[in-house]
């Protein structure tokens, strides 16, 4: 249900930059996940979907939705090695990237996303927030360009609100802009 | 304006900062070892007590002072049903120290912690992993230990079968424990 209320404000904040956008677009992206002091969590593969929307030349919109899957942790007690799954989490929210450049750009972004962990034992939703750089260029397709990022993934954690459990993100991904206002 | 670009995001780092420092914080893992071997045994030793006290484990001593929660908890072995038919072995707790000498008094006066746990019939093993371990926690008893975790680390569990007559070996016991640390 947190999901889709989520979903709906994601929407509701969109739909009257998507009217009013310079371009819109749609990307795909693919990369890894690294825990960040998370002794029961391992480095798993994440890919996704965004869809950015150019409000500004140096601001951009950025609904999104990404998987992670956490790889297994092992631990030894006692000379036996025990095995814990690795931490899913689904992630639905909104970037707000700070573009720099035309041609290559770079962008600081920031967002905040619905976040649920999942695995034996922990099913729950959390708000999380995320923080990186990304650096963009054009490919020689018109429309398409490539992107490599690096950020951080935030996630409030389910057994304290004092605490978080943090993610390292490195992706590469590939976007499309679909739609170009034409500016009388 | 391409000052804003960067105050902006600086801004929002700063007021996530600000709200309780989650970002300092991070996963702990910490566990506590049980007699290795130990036995449980319907016609004398019916029940193993233990009296834990996390403060013996580095882990959990050099992060009190900064623990906020329990991420994840598990009690994992090798239980080994050396005689009778299958059955099933179950965890109790009690947040101070106590003495119970029967299931019965155990059953009144703790709160069950995990379990059933079960072994087929003798002589049958089951390594109880992380993940399966960590699904048999009943919501009263795990309520329980966080308190006593973020507490003064100190509880009693008992461990016994539930079938009429038992005699489990229990290799490699341990209680594992995830912490949340933070400043």
């Amino acid at each position: 249900m947190k999901r889709w209320i989520w979903i709906a404000l994601a929407a509701l904040a969109v739909s009257p930059a998507i009217s009013s956008a310079a371009t819109v677009g749609v990307g795909v992206f693919g990369g890894t996940s690294i825990p960040i002091v998370q002794e029961d969590n391992d480095r798993g593969p994440m890919y996704g979907l965004r869809v950015p929307i150019n409000l500004t030349p140096i601001v951009s919109i950025e609904p999104y939705y990404g998987s992670t899957q956490g790889g297994d942790k092992n631990e030894t007690v006692a000379g036996v090695t025990y095995t814990r799954a690795g931490i899913d989490n689904t992630a639905f929210g909104v970037h707000v990237l700070f573009m720099f450049g035309t041609g290559v750009q770079f962008y600081p972004f920031v967002g905040l996303a619905s976040n649920h962990l999942k695995r034996d034992g922990l099913d729950e939703s959390q708000t999380g927030y995320d923080f990186g750089l990304g650096f963009g260029f054009k490919l020689p397709v018109v429309g398409l360009s490539a992107h490599a990022r690096g950020g951080a993934n935030i996630v409030t954690s389910p057994a304290s609100s004092e605490t978080s459990r943090k993610w390292g993100e490195i992706t590469l991904g590939v976007s499309y802009n679909f739609y170009h206002s034409v500016i009388p | 304006m391409n000052r804003l670009r960067w105050i902006l995001p600086s801004l929002a780092l700063a007021a996530l900062t600000a709200t309780g420092c989650i970002i300092l914080s991070g996963q702990i893992f910490a566990h506590y070892d049980l007699p290795d071997p130990f036995t449980i045994d319907s016609s004398s030793n019916i029940l193993h007590r233990e009296l834990v006290d996390l403060n013996t484990v580095s882990e959990y001593k050099d992060n009190k002072d900064k623990l906020k929660g329990l991420s994840d908890v598990a009690v994992v072995g090798k239980f080994t049903n050396l005689a009778g038919s299958a059955g099933a072995v179950e965890v109790w707790i009690t947040k101070d120290p106590t003495a119970f000498t029967t299931v019965a008094q155990v059953m009144a006066g703790a709160t069950k912690l995990w379990g059933p746990a079960s072994i087929g019939a003798a002589v049958a093993s089951h390594n109880i992993n992380w993940d399966e371990s960590s699904k048999l926690f009943t919501s009263d008893g795990k309520k329980m230990l966080i308190d006593e975790v973020k507490g003064d680390g100190v509880f009693t569990i008992y461990v016994f079968g539930t079938a009429g007559t038992y005699l489990i070996k229990v290799d490699h016991g341990a209680i594992l424990l995830v912490i949340d640390a933070g400043k």
